[in-house]
């Protein structure tokens, strides 16, 4: 056996990995002989033994029977809600206004292009359960991870609602905040209204969310009006602010849009 | 409270004949008392994994509770012929894991210590920072030096040095071959030795990291 051949081998030795009885010799024969590998061997030892130290004395979660609790309570509750995945497999946009849609998400795909390229969206918010706050409540839930309309904390604690069927139609139109916009604004939003994600058509078809970001962009306030919005004619020149939610494949699933108040409310 | 935990699971009825495989096919069939003992049997598994990756219990909690969400809404896309259970659960933590630590990249302090840091020669000599490792205090100092690796690296050591699996399931955690877990390993314990190695020859610690594990 030369160094080399050691070397190579040197890591699974040190963890003891099976050897024939003829290498065995052939290893012993040459640590006699070579005082450097022998040191190499006798340290990669020692680090093996003590990072069986460390996996041995890692701690055990102390919070495991109440993240059981919390998810016990979820899968209990899972039969009768739906899913993002279910929400966009069902047609939700009516025939008619479907150019609107797909339009709006084109829109959109643009913007986390643009984004991508000039780095104007903002800070990402990891879509995912609570977490040690989680301990006092008996709800565990994520739009990543949980059925649609369930409550799912946002950073700042209030709840993010994706609803079932929250779909923007010509017939009944949503209304948008515009910012940044010196101009008048659009027709002002409630809360409840402007915290509620929409799923996008271009949704239909991804794979399931496994997990996501929801990240703010600025869209265009003249594309609202593709959207379903109702936008006041001189406010089109503005932009409105939005979350998108992004899936773990950077492909966007669903958007709500966002109102001063409610982003007053998330600074508190 | 570990205590009490481990006291409930004893109470609560065995299961420990059925497969892991089988548990999740009950749980994707909405086989709520399958899911509880999937959960108290892997729970500590993904919980190891992410705490070693993080260095943060909190955090690992957070982890592991975002596994099991997965689990019961996807446990039936687990295809039983490719990876064991544990694998596949170290998987989707992985998964987590790698956003929280994008996500957080900018508050993580950065190891700066150079890593082409000669070990020497002299094992186990005074010198030799590897040879009191097994003390408590150089223990901490090793589980801090493992979460300054970069994360590629360190993936490979928590799954194969402190998870004990073998290459074949670490590969399939990584999604790489078996040879690349292998050089992974031999590479991460390179540095990591030398990360000891500058640690103890400065007088500012090399090893740090924002990670809190009491």
């Amino acid at each position: 056996m030369s160094c080399r051949e050691l070397e190579a081998d040197v890591v699974d030795l040190a963890r003891g990995a099976q050897m024939s009885a003829a290498a065995q010799a052939r290893l012993a024969a040459h640590l006699e002989q070579c005082a450097g590998c022998a040191a190499r061997v006798a340290r990669e030892r020692q680090l093996t033994r003590a990072l069986k130290a460390v996996a041995d004395s890692t701690p055990a979660s102390s919070r495991a029977a109440a993240i059981e609790e919390q998810l016990l309570a979820a899968f209990a509750a899972r039969p009768a809600t739906t899913s993002l995945r279910a929400q966009a497999s069902r047609p939700i946009f009516a025939a008619p206004a479907a150019w609107r849609g797909l339009a709006a998400a084109a829109v959109l795909m643009l913007a986390v292009a643009v984004w991508q390229g000039t780095a104007r969206w903002r800070v990402a918010e990891d879509v995912r359960p609570p977490s040690t706050q989680a301990a006092a409540s008996p709800a565990v839930s994520t739009p990543a991870a949980l059925p649609a309309g369930t409550p799912a904390p946002d950073r700042a604690g209030a709840p993010i609602r994706v609803p079932a069927e929250r779909t923007p139609s010509p017939g009944a139109p949503r209304s948008a905040r515009a910012r940044r916009t010196p101009g008048p604004r659009a027709v002002p939003a409630t809360d409840d209204e402007v915290l509620q994600f929409v799923t996008l058509p271009t949704a239909i078809g991804l794979p399931a969310l496994e997990s996501g970001r929801i990240v703010r962009v600025d869209v265009p306030t003249a594309m609202l009006a593709a959207y379903g919005f109702e936008v006041a004619p001189d406010s089109r020149s503005g932009m409105v602010e939005a979350d998108v939610l992004v899936g773990q494949d950077g492909q966007p699933r669903a958007i709500r849009f966002v109102s001063l108040d409610s982003d007053s409310r998330r600074r508190q | 409270m570990n205590t009490s935990y481990r006291e409930d699971m004893a109470a609560a009825p065995l299961t420990d004949r059925v497969p892991d495989d089988e548990l999740l096919t009950r749980v994707a069939a909405g086989d709520a008392p399958a899911f509880t003992e999937l959960f108290r049997r892997r729970q500590p598994d993904v919980f190891r994994f992410a705490v070693h990756m993080t260095g943060s219990i909190a955090t690992a909690e957070d982890v592991v509770q975002e596994v099991f969400l997965i689990v019961m809404r996807d446990g039936a896309r687990y295809e039983s012929g490719r990876a064991t259970v544990a694998s596949w659960l170290c998987g989707i933590a992985r998964n987590c894991v790698r956003q929280r630590l994008d996500r957080d990249r900018r508050l993580t302090s950065v190891d700066v210590a150079n890593d082409d840091c000669e070990p020497g020669s002299e094992a186990g000599g005074p010198m030799d920072p590897l040879a009191g490792l097994l003390r408590a205090e150089r223990i901490d100092t090793l589980r801090r030096a493992v979460q300054t690796l970069p994360v590629t690296y360190r993936e490979a050591l928590v799954l194969c040095d402190l998870q004990e699996l073998s290459y074949r399931d670490a590969a399939e955690v990584l999604g790489c071959p078996v040879g690349t877990v292998r050089s992974r390993l031999h590479r991460a314990r390179e540095m990591l030795t030398a990360r000891l190695w500058a640690s103890s020859r400065s007088p500012v610690p090399c090893v740090m990291t924002k990670g809190a594990i009491p």
